[in-house]
């Protein structure tokens, strides 16, 4: 596949001189240059590892009781899940059950909120900021893929090919980690709204619940069309509950990966380092020859 | 141009800033990327991610990353989960509507266009204006 967005001249961060390949004109960089000089210090790959390394200490210590909070609001989530269900079961039986499917299905779509939120609370530890969780999720999906292809990954993740972005669904990057992460991100304080009033991918995360509510505030008076989209959308939220629960073990299984991230953290930037070495050798050499 | 001064053997180690330690993560990404090393290029930018999720650079770099092996999906991904976190990125909306665009995804990749028309008029930047300008005229 032909580059999307160039990757513009980084001679100026190197200090050297290298003459490049220039990006077509119709595929102009969306990449900035680095800055002059930026490669200049000297050791700002160890400090990067030192920070690094005690925010790895800090993630293990927390990762365990994180896990096990998790399981907890996961499991109380999903009881009040399936009474939600339960209850739009019951509203089916009665007469004026149109009257009560509405709530009842907001109901479904905002536990199914409460369920997205708990992968922001794993991946906060209860910092402000679900970043952590979108970063993790991000760098998991890119090594799935460079490791696994594509397809494999998408396909393991639950999605086909039709479909253009799992962030657009709420199921988002890294499966989990980025699934509830970057969509709460977006959405804002999803876990204390309502569905009908947070963002788009947060929405997307009780969706089906929120559509069948509208339908059925809007067919009240069709009761057996409605009672057939009652079903499909039991139906419909269960299997949403299903993809919860597996963004959530993505979520637990992306915790997990924190230490090993950091593991992998310390060996790249060995790496990085001595690449660094390497280039700046070969360019004074280079100049000196 | 002298760059002898380069050689990390005339510069002891010191300390250096953060900021300046994620400018030599991207710097090297960036060099890695553009001399088609791929893989530790990616590796780089996942670190610099990890580090500053909020820089839309890591983002750009890692979705590129895809791109180069053929991963367009992915790095639509990649690029809608930075603009998940780095969320006034008008690049980070324009690469995904490229990639989308390249992918057949259409209706994705205008959507996306328009969210980063928005965001570069909200900005009040004339260099990202100029850039959705660009953008949508190569568009059919």
């Amino acid at each position: 596949m032909s580059g999307v967005n160039g990757v513009s001249n980084v001679s100026s961060a190197l200090g050297a001189t290298r003459d490049e390949a220039t990006p077509r004109a119709s595929d102009a960089s969306l990449m900035p240059s680095p800055g002059a000089g930026a490669l200049a210090g000297t050791d700002a790959l160890s400090m990067l590892f030192l920070l690094e390394s005690k925010d790895g200490q800090d993630s293990a210590a927390q990762g365990a009781g994180k896990i096990k909070g998790l399981e907890i609001e996961r499991n109380k989530a999903l009881e009040k899940e399936e009474k939600a269900i339960h209850d739009q079961d019951e509203a089916a039986k009665n007469k004026g059950f149109l009257d009560q499917i509405g709530g009842s299905l907001g109901e479904v779509a905002k536990v199914a909120g409460v369920v997205g939120s708990i992968a922001v609370a794993v991946g906060t530890a209860g910092a402000a900021t679900p970043l952590a969780a979108v970063a993790i999720g991000g760098a998991v999906l890119s090594t799935a893929g460079f490791a696994d292809g594509e397809t494999h990954v998408l396909q393991k993740l639950g999605v086909d090919d039709k479909t253009a972005g799992m962030v657009d669904l709420g199921l988002s990057v890294g499966g989990a980690a980025t699934s509830a992460g970057a969509g709460i991100a977006a959405g804002g304080e999803a876990a204390s709204q309502t569905v009908d009033t947070v963002g788009r991918t947060a929405t997307v995360v009780g969706g089906v619940a929120t559509v069948g509510k509208g339908v059925s505030e809007i067919e009240s008076g069709q009761a057996l069309a409605s009672l057939d989209r009652a079903e499909a959308d039991q139906t419909a939220a269960q299997a949403q509950t299903d993809d919860l629960q597996r963004a959530v073990q993505h979520v637990v299984a992306g915790v997990q990966e924190a230490d090993e991230r950091s593991r992998q953290i310390t060996t790249t930037i060995a790496g990085i380092k001595t690449l660094q070495q390497q280039t700046l050798t070969i360019a004074a050499s280079g100049v000196k020859g | 141009m002298d760059i002898a001064h380069f050689s990390a053997s005339t510069h002891p180690p010191g300390p250096v800033s953060r900021r300046a330690a994620i400018e030599a993560i991207y710097a090297t990404g960036h060099w890695l990327l553009r001399q088609g090393r791929t893989p530790e290029a990616a590796s780089v930018f996942r670190t610099m991610i990890h580090a500053e999720p909020r820089d839309e650079r890591g983002w750009l770099g890692l979705g590129k990353c895809h791109e180069r092996v053929d991963q367009p999906r992915i790095a639509a991904e990649i690029f809608g989960a930075g603009s998940a976190v780095a969320t006034s990125s008008v690049r980070l909306l324009l690469a995904r509507a490229r990639v989308l665009a390249t992918a057949g995804y259409e209706l994705d990749a205008e959507r996306a266009l328009v969210a980063a028309d928005q965001a570069a008029e909200a900005s009040g930047d004339e260099e990202l204006v100029a850039l959705v300008t660009s953008e949508q005229r190569r568009r059919p």
